[in-house]
């Protein structure tokens, strides 16, 4: 989980992330259109992804293919988000319950 | 090839014969997969349907690959709106490989048209229903999130 927290930590590689969930499955190449960073630094950039699996690679032929894994991401929302958003979310679903138990105003 | 394609990967810490249990038994799917029960006898060309408890199919397909415990694949058409009914169905592959203590799972949805309605509308729901299926695993317990918690409304 310290990986994913690192890999997040820095801004271009949130970018790269946004790019992946904008049009997925990018090559090295793709992902480096329009970008002021060097290939190089897009490259290991990359690799730190990677190793924290929020980019997982799909080789097809000889082209290497990136893709956004969301699935570490869900994992730290489910350790780290849901458990402190549960309370507020059942504050707000008891209200609801509250609400459709109101009689209807005739219109 | 730049078909549009989602990938999923996470490690879980169980074995292959488990987690393919996991992914083909209703008893589990029911658990971690948006209250929905598997249903197929998981031979090529046989019908796959993923049932609600009140029996309403929530999306079906056909098996086109099953090598347990390590390679299964099936096709995969959502029921729940004509719109995403009518589409051409796409296709899940579900690899299992044994790495140390762990297993890795990778789910690849893909086969999608350019234009699927579908493809954006899944990313979420993988994510959701693999980090559950990982939590169920190994902890015994599916998360409360995902549709798990509570049965899904109609609309």
């Amino acid at each position: 989980m310290e990986k994913v927290f690192r890999a997040l930590a820095d801004r271009n590689r949130r970018r790269l992330l946004d790019r992946l969930f904008g049009t997925d499955g990018l090559t090295l190449a793709e992902l480096c259109e329009g970008k002021a960073m060097s290939r190089q630094a897009v490259s290991k950039h990359l690799r730190v992804l990677e190793s924290a699996r929020l980019v997982v690679t799909v080789w097809s032929g000889r082209e290497k293919h990136h893709y956004l894994n969301p699935v570490p991401l869900q994992e730290i929302s489910d350790r780290w988000i849901a458990k402190y958003a549960r309370r507020r979310l059942s504050a707000v679903s008891a209200l609801k319950d509250a609400l459709k138990e109101e009689p209807n105003e005739p219109t | 090839m730049n078909r549009p394609e989602h990938v999923y990967e996470t490690y879980i810490r169980s074995t292959p014969e488990r987690i393919w249990k996991a992914i083909t038994s209703p008893e589990f799917t029911r658990q971690y997969f948006h209250r929905m029960a598997v249903d197929s006898d998981w031979i090529i060309g046989s019908p796959v349907r993923f049932l609600y408890a009140d029996g309403r199919v929530g999306c079906e397909g056909v098996v086109r690959e099953c090598d347990p415990p390590t390679r299964l694949s099936y096709t995969w058409r959502f029921l729940f709106d004509e719109a995403v009914a009518a589409e051409r169905p796409s296709t899940v592959v579900f690899e299992i490989t044994p790495q140390g203590e762990a297993c890795r799972l990778r789910i690849v949805h893909g086969d999608f048209d350019a234009d699927s309605k579908v493809y954006p509308m899944i990313r979420e729901g993988w994510a959701e229903v693999a980090s559950s299926l990982k939590s169920l695993l190994e902890t015994g317990t599916a998360l409360a999130i995902a549709g798990n918690e509570e049965e899904r409304g109609a609309a």
